[in-house]
């Protein structure tokens, strides 16, 4: 195999363990709202 | 779980965003938007400091914790200042100066003081050094809150 083949299949698989590493560190977020005395706050 | 209150109240809780990078599995972080800002609601009750202070105290209830962390940012601070202990960071660089803080930080009067002068750091904590989130880690960890 070519030399840069190998460097953009090496740079495929960076990429793609980057994306999964950061989908599986990723916190889950939620917004709610609350009615407090006189306004409904966004949390 | 940390509750954080941002600053300048005209501000929406963006600002705060990158708290997140505190929150895990089994700690929270909690941001809201000020009474008449961003996303939440116009008040029919107008802008006195002890309702910023109500609506805090809503979110708490609200999340359902009995007891949490307050980060309160400049305004923020001052919203959440009813509460002890306090963790008083300053960042060396902030152009009110050292006795500014130094006047704010008695403001606190009693008890459960902890000031920290973070060098490299201005006004704007999301632009300081690490060494920032280092601190605020210390603390949450010796002073558990739910």
């Amino acid at each position: 195999m070519k030399p840069g083949f190998l460097i953009l299949m090496a740079m495929l698989v960076i990429t793609l363990g980057l994306a999964a590493c950061g989908q599986a560190m990723e916190v889950p977020t939620r917004e709610v709202k609350v009615q407090a005395d006189d306004v409904t706050l966004h949390v | 779980m940390l509750l954080a209150v941002n600053m300048d109240p005209g501000l929406s809780s963006h600002t705060m965003a990158s708290l997140e990078q505190l929150a895990g599995e089994s700690f929270a972080v909690v941001t809201y938007d000020q009474r008449g800002t961003s996303r939440s609601s116009e008040p029919s009750g107008g802008y006195e400091l002890l309702k910023y202070v109500a609506d805090l105290e809503a979110v708490r209830q609200a999340v359902g914790a009995e007891r949490v962390h307050l980060f309160g940012h400049c305004w923020g601070g001052l919203v959440a200042v009813l509460n002890l202990p306090v963790l008083f960071l300053w960042g060396a660089d902030d152009p009110f100066g050292l006795e500014t803080a130094q006047a704010t930080r008695d403001a606190f009067s009693a008890a459960q003081v902890e000031f920290v002068v973070i060098e490299e750091c201005g006004y704007l904590w999301q632009e300081c050094p690490d060494d920032f989130f280092s601190h605020v880690r210390a603390f949450l960890d010796h002073a558990p809150a739910d």
